[in-house]
C-alpha cells in the first residue's frame, strides 16, 4: 500500500501539543533538575579542590630575597671648622668727594670688613657594599617564583571558572537538544494518532476512504494495524448490509409485496434510501 | 452472610478484570458499573513494551550521560585535591619517619574518602535510574493504556462487533484522541443500529403483508431475520 509520500516538516512537529509538550517538558525538567543538583555538587567539590590547590601552591616556598650586605662604616668626620665672626671695623669718615654731593655737605661712613679664610675638610667616601656574585640571580629567581606561584593560584581559579562555564553551557545545550529530541520523538507517536483521528472523523461521517500506510520512522505501527483492521471490519459490515438489502429488495420486488401493503411499500422505500447511502459511502 | 449478599464471581481474563479493557471474546464487553473506573495493577504497567521501553531507555540514557559526565567531573576535582594534599604531606614529612607514617595514614584516609565518594555517586546513580525508570513506566503507561484499550476495541470492530465504549481511567493521557475514537465508534454503531432497525421493519412489513407464502419469500425472510438478529447481537 502506498504511503502517499507525506514528508515531515518542522512546522508540523507539534501535532498534539498537550501530549507532546507534557512529555518533552517532563524530560527537560528532569534533566534540568539533575543538572542543577549535580552541578551544585560539582561546584562545591571544585571550590574545595581549588581552595586546597591554592593553599598547596601558597605553601610552596620560594627562594627568600637575599639580605643586603651591611653598609661599611664611614670615617668619623672632623669637627666642623669654626668660622670666625665677621667683625665690623670701626666706622671711619670717608672724606673723598661725593659726585652727588659736590659740595660735601653730607656726612659719609665707610665700613671695612675683615677678611677670614674657611677651610672645609671633606669626609672620606665609604667603600661600596659587597654583594654575593649570584645576588641578582637570587632576586630574579625569587620574583620569578612569586610570579609563577601567583600564576598557578590564578590558574586554579581559572580551572574552576572553566568547569562552571562548561557545565552551564553544556546544560543549556543539553536542555535545548532534549527539547528538540522530545518533540521529535513524541511526534512519531502523535503523527500516527493524528492520522487515525482524521480517519475516525471520516468514519463518524460515514465516509470510508482508503487507509494509507504510516510514514517511515513512525511509531505505533501495531496500533495502526489495529485501526486498519477495524476500518476493514466496518467496511465489511457495510458491504454485508448492502448485499443483504439488495437481495431482500430484489426478492421483495419479485414478490410484489409493495403492491399489496402500504406499510411494506414505505419500509422498502426507507430501505432503498439506506442502500443508496451505503453504496455512496462505499464509493 | 446471606446468599444474596455474596458478590458475584468475577472472571479474571489475562490478568485483567472485565470492564477494565474491552473483552477479546465473542460478545461485546459488558458496560462496567461505575463508569468503568478500575485501578491500575503493577503487572499491567508494561502494556506496550516497545513504546514504553523506548521512552524509558531514552530518558535513562540521557540521565546517565548527565550523571556520568558530572560525576566524572566531581571525581576528577576531588582526586586532584587529594593528590595535592598527599603531595603536600610527603613534602612536609621529608625524611622524618613519624611524619611519614602520619602522611601515609592521612593518604589512606584520603583514598578511602575518594572511594566512598565513588560508591556514593554510583549508589545515587543507581537509585536515580531505578526511580526514574519506574516513574517513566508509570507515565508511559498513561499513554500506552488508552492505546491498548482502543486497540482492543478496534479488534472487536474488525470482527464486526461494536459494543459500548467505556471511558478512560482518571489520569490517563490521550483523552482527546480517545474522545474522538469514542465519538466515531458511537456514530458508526448508531448508524448501523438505525439501518438494522429499518431492515427489521422491512422484514416485519414483508412478513405481515397479505399474499401467498412462497418458499423463496420464506428463505429471504429467514435470511433477513438472521442477519438482523446477528447484527443486533454484534451491536450490543
Amino acid at each position: 500500500m502506498s504511503d502517499r509520500g507525506y514528508k515531515r516538516s518542522w512546522k508540523n512537529l507539534l501535532i498534539n501539543k498537550r501530549y507532546q509538550l507534557r512529555f518533552t517538558l517532563f524530560m527537560v525538567g528532569l534533566s534540568a533538575l539533575l543538572m542543577g543538583l549535580l552541578g551544585w555538587w560539582v561546584v562545591r567539590v571544585a571550590t574545595e579542590a581549588t581552595t586546597v590547590a591554592q593553599s598547596s601552591i601558597r605553601g610552596d616556598a620560594c627562594v627568600a630575597l637575599p639580605a643586603l650586605p651591611a653598609k661599611p662604616k664611614a670615617a668619623r668626620p672632623p669637627p666642623a671648622p669654626v668660622m670666625p665672626a665677621v667683625v665690623p671695623a670701626v666706622p671711619a669718615v670717608d672724606d673723598a668727594a661725593d659726585p652727588d654731593d659736590p659740595e660735601g655737605t653730607a656726612r659719609r661712613r665707610a665700613v671695612v670688613l675683615e677678611e677670614s679664610q674657611i677651610a672645609i675638610e671633606a669626609a672620606p667616601v665609604p667603600p661600596p657594599p659587597t654583594v654575593p656574585a649570584d645576588f641578582v640571580q637570587q632576586i630574579t629567581s625569587h620574583h620569578l617564583c612569586e610570579l609563577d606561584r601567583q600564576a598557578r593560584i590564578e590558574d586554579a581559579a581559572v580551572g574552576k571558572r572553566r568547569i562552571i562555564i562548561v557545565m552551564v553551557a553544556s546544560g543549556i545545550l543539553l536542555t535545548l537538544g532534549l527539547a528538540v529530541f522530545g518533540i521529535k520523538m513524541t511526534h512519531r507517536v502523535a503523527g500516527p494518532l493524528y492520522k487515525v483521528q482524521l480517519y475516525l472523523a471520516k468514519l463518524r461521517d460515514g465516509r470510508y476512504d482508503k487507509v494509507y500506510d504510516l510514514r517511515r520512522g513512525d511509531q505505533l505501527v501495531e496500533f495502526y494495524e489495529h485501526f486498519k483492521h477495524a476500518h476493514a471490519g466496518v467496511l465489511a459490515l457495510e458491504r454485508a448490509d448492502v448485499e443483504r438489502i439488495r437481495a431482500a429488495l430484489d426478492a421483495a420486488i419479485a414478490d410484489g409485496v409493495a403492491d399489496r401493503s402500504d406499510e411494506a411499500k414505505a419500509a422498502a422505500a426507507a430501505l432503498r434510501e439506506v442502500l443508496a447511502r451505503k453504496e455512496k459511502s462505499l464509493g | 452472610m446471606a446468599e444474596d449478599q455474596v458478590p458475584p464471581a468475577v472472571v479474571v481474563q489475562g490478568g485483567k478484570l472485565p470492564g477494565d479493557v474491552p473483552s477479546t471474546t465473542g460478545a461485546p464487553a459488558p458496560a462496567p458499573s461505575g463508569g468503568g473506573r478500575r485501578h491500575r495493577r503493577i503487572q499491567n504497567y508494561l502494556l506496550d513494551k516497545s513504546l514504553q521501553l523506548r521512552y524509558v531507555l531514552a530518558v535513562t540514557l540521557v540521565s546517565a550521560l548527565i550523571a556520568g559526565s558530572l560525576g566524572y567531573l566531581i571525581y576528577q576535582q576531588e582526586h586532584r585535591a587529594s593528590d595535592k594534599l598527599e603531595q603536600g604531606l610527603k613534602e612536609l614529612a621529608g625524611n622524618d619517619a613519624s611524619l611519614s607514617e602520619y602522611g601515609r595514614e592521612a593518604a589512606d584516609d584520603i583514598a578511602s574518602r575518594d572511594r566512598h565518594l565513588v560508591f556514593k555517586m554510583v549508589g545515587v546513580g543507581f537509585a536515580l535510574t531505578v526511580i526514574l525508570s519506574g516513574y517513566l513506566v508509570v507515565m508511559t503507561h498513561k499513554v500506552a493504556g488508552p492505546l491498548y484499550k482502543v486497540g482492543l476495541y478496534m479488534e472487536q470492530m474488525a470482527e464486526g462487533r461494536l459494543g459500548k465504549v467505556t471511558p478512560l481511567r482518571k489520569g490517563d493521557m490521550l483523552q482527546d484522541f480517545y474522545d474522538e475514537f469514542r465519538d466515531a465508534h458511537g456514530a458508526v454503531r448508531e448508524r448501523l443500529r438505525a439501518d438494522n432497525a429499518v431492515l427489521d421493519r422491512f422484514a416485519a412489513a414483508w412478513a405481515d403483508a397479505p399474499g401467498e407464502s412462497s418458499a423463496a419469500r420464506s428463505n429471504q425472510l429467514d435470511e433477513l431475520r438472521r442477519h438482523v438478529a446477528a447484527r443486533a447481537k454484534a451491536l450490543g
